[in-house]
């Protein structure tokens, strides 16, 4: 009797302790998170981040550990996942509910689908209270996080489109750098016949690389209002025929051969090796990545130019392709304070400037690159986007999630033979779905 | 008294292992269910309940259908490599003139299926390309017209590209399961059957296998239930594409839930796979019972 009476408070010990084993999990983030701050009275941010690599890794542990020292008090834990990856892991965090206190998105619907969600903390009243931290910013990327007139995100690095090409074979066959589009395709024309190079360096095999060329496309070819009402998830419909005129544009190029063969297969990283190897004449990149080319190829020998104007398109042509970086705060930051305080050093001027001149990223302040803080072709590059009044996001950071997988993965299709019309098809098949969710 | 007493005993003797298994297994599968009927997401806070809505469009959605196909590729590519191939591969080298060099043959064919999926994934992604792999040039060596081909990169061939990396990493997995088998079978039933007249390929098929039966079995419901699950091969390979046409059940769920945040979509497709696994598995154990007598 007296074992039995052993064998089952055993056996209910064990049971209990699984089942406050489970309890626990589910609540552990934010009991965490208080024994955390507990510690010798300093606060503890966790900061999620996305520069795993050189030289970016190091500009970034420096800011952070130089930021600890101007504010004792507090303690940043920087986690750092790379491109790809980080897209996956925040939405796996969000749905475990333990959002890092301070996290990376990209501007543009990344951002908005985290302030939908409820996940993201409203920053307007921060950046009401000091104006001057607001107005610091270029606008086109600080409006680029805002829902319902509140601003979820602060800018970090901003990224502008331009055409890389290759100095060494332009010059040899004394090419001209192309103003329109119809002279862009001739170059490319003209390449493809008479070099062994490839006319542009294309690989998709990571389909996000199409969504930057076909952002770019639409926002060239269907008129700004039709984007604006199309992109809303609420309201999006993608019927307008300028759409399929752009993905056909984009296909055309595969299909007379100017990316090379066998696009699917090859992933934006090799395709820039063989860019900065001198395989390619011209490729679609933007100001971050300049410089991995001059790395890759050495300053003197890449140039850049500005996406050739489409005569007659229906796009706005003030319009260029790019994206912003910004840092979000979480819904559940249980220090604010200390969280904006950061976000304040690392967007403030002195590490803005140093961020674009240690890590090569550029800032995304109003007249924020300088031929002081940078390359001056990317001081050049900045001075033309000058010109341009509008980004246009990457076609991934701009729609629903659930459009840009339908557009990315029906592009690839489409590289693989499928027909523009019924790439578009696709994609309004699944904007009447989402609009339809979302009314 | 006795009795009951140690049955009631057995019962509390069992009783944890009752409650791991119902709170670890069999709760999560109702909780599934039961979220599979709401739409939800990680990044909402919306939930509403719609009922089968999922199943209705599960029914419809090409994708599954698209990945249905690609599991069940998986499932005949491994039976026929892991089953097949492994079998003969474990023959041979229990064959008396290899004999002497089996351990080392049989370490070389075990180590693949010591690296980490990624690397094999990685390291077949670059044979394959058509820009700088070594498949390509090796079929242009052999006067094969290769401007067509693209292992990875056409909606075709991707998929047999994705499961033949995986076979030559598992094979030699099953080769030394089976080796182990083969070594417990009697000499002596060989030598009987030699002495009968029987050749090397009847003794494979009259003795080694149907001695065999049970572990062939248990290899077979490891492989199929395996390919039903696939999901890293493809990830790292080609996360689907191109289009979706590399795409499983356990990376469409995985796209579903996790890019597009649609969990409840996701949930509803973890489901169907619960069921597809459970038929598999009822039938796999009906033949495996069927074996004993």
């Amino acid at each position: 009797m007296k074992k039995r009476f052993l064998a089952a408070l055993l056996s209910a010990a064990m049971v209990t302790g699984l089942l406050s084993g489970c309890a626990t999990s589910g609540t552990g983030g934010s009991s965490d998170k208080e024994s955390k701050e507990s510690k010798d009275g300093k606060v503890t941010l966790s900061f999620l981040n996305k520069y795993p690599e050189q030289p970016y890794a190091k500009y970034f542990e420096d800011a952070v550990a130089e930021f600890e020292k101007q504010n004792p008090d507090i303690h940043i834990e920087m986690e750092n996942v790379s491109d790809e990856a980080i897209k996956d892991k925040l939405t796996v965090i969000a749905s475990g509910g333990d959002m890092p206190d301070i996290y990376m998105s990209w501007t543009g619907e990344r951002v908005k689908r985290f302030a939908r969600g409820g996940k993201a903390l409203d920053l307007t009243p921060y950046l009401k209270e000091d104006t001057e931290w607001a107005e610091s910013f270029l606008p086109a990327f600080l409006n680029n996080s805002t829902v319902d007139g509140s601003t979820y995100a602060i800018p970090y690095r901003s990224g502008v489109m331009y055409m890389m090409y290759n100095k060494e074979v332009f010059d040899k066959n004394k090419y001209e750098i192309p103003k329109t589009w119809d002279e862009f395709l001739a170059l490319c024309e003209t390449i493809k016949k008479n070099t062994d190079v490839t006319p542009i360096a294309f690989g998709n095999s990571a389909p996000w690389y199409a969504s930057w060329w076909i952002g770019m496309l639409n926002a060239m070819m269907v008129p700004a209002d039709v984007i604006n009402k199309d992109y809303d998830p609420s309201t999006g419909e993608f019927t307008d025929e300028n759409y399929v005129k752009a993905v056909k544009a984009l296909l055309d190029l595969n299909e007379k051969g100017y990316f090379g063969d066998h696009v699917n297969s090859k992933d934006y990283y090799q395709v820039r090796e063989e860019f900065c190897a001198g395989q390619a004449a011209m490729m679609l990149d933007a100001t971050p990545q300049f410089t991995q080319f001059d790395d890759g190829m050495g300053e003197e020998n890449w140039g850049f130019f500005k996406i050739p104007a489409m005569e007659g398109a229906a796009g706005d042509a003030g319009t260029v392709g790019g994206g912003g970086e910004a840092w979000m705060v979480s819904a559940d930051c249980a220090h604010p304070d200390e969280a904006i305080a950061f976000l304040k050093f690392m967007t403030g001027k002195e590490m803005s400037d140093k961020q674009t001149r240690e890590a090569g990223l550029p800032n995304a302040l109003a007249g924020g690159i300088t031929e002081e803080n940078s390359t001056k072709a990317l001081a050049d590059a900045y001075k033309q986007a000058e010109g341009y009044t509008n980004i246009a996001d990457w076609l991934d950071c701009a729609v629903e999630a659930k459009i840009a997988d339908q557009y990315m993965t029906s592009l690839q299709e489409g590289l693989d033979g499928k027909a523009a019309e019924d790439v578009m098809a696709d994609v309004q098949k699944v904007a009447a779905d989402v609009k339809a969710e979302n009314q | 008294m006795n009795r009951k007493g140690s049955k009631k005993t057995a019962f509390i003797y069992l009783a944890p292992a009752m409650a791991v298994i119902l709170v670890f297994l069999y709760l999560p599968i109702i909780l599934n269910f039961m979220n599979s009927l709401y739409k939800w997401g990680a990044m909402s806070t919306e939930v509403t309940f719609v009922g089968g809505k999922y199943y209705q469009q599960l029914l419809e959605d090409e994708t599954i259908r698209v990945a249905l196909k690609n599991n069940l590729v998986f499932a005949v590519v491994s039976v026929a490599c892991q089953i097949g191939l492994s079998l003969v591969i474990a023959a041979v080298l229990e064959s008396r003139f290899l004999r002497k060099w089996q351990s080392v043959l049989r370490t070389i064919y075990f180590i693949p299926s010591l690296l980490m999926v990624t690397v094999t994934g990685i390291a077949f992604k670059m044979l394959y390309s058509p820009s700088i792999g070594l498949i390509n040039p090796f079929l242009e060596k052999l006067g094969i017209d290769t401007s067509g081909i693209d292992i990875l990169g056409n909606a075709g061939s991707a998929i047999f590209g994705v499961a033949a990396a995986s076979q030559w990493q598992y094979i030699g997995y099953t080769v030394v399961l089976f080796i182990v088998a083969m070594q417990s079978i009697s000499e002596d039933i060989y030598e009987a059957a030699e002495i009968d007249g029987a050749d090397a390929i009847q003794r494979f098929f009259r003795i080694t296998v149907p001695m065999m039966k049970d572990t062939i079995m248990i290899n077979m419901i490891i492989v199929v239930t395996g390919a039903v699950r696939v999901y890293d091969e493809v990830y790292v390979m080609t996360n689907g594409g191109p289009g979706r046409a590399t795409q499983t059940l356990a990376t469409y769920l995985y796209q579903v839930g996790f890019k597009n945040d649609q969990m409840g979509y996701a949930s509803a497709i973890a489901f169907f796979v619960f069921i597809v696994t459970f038929i598999l598995g009822l039938f796999q154990m009906k033949g495996y019972d069927l074996g004993d007598d």
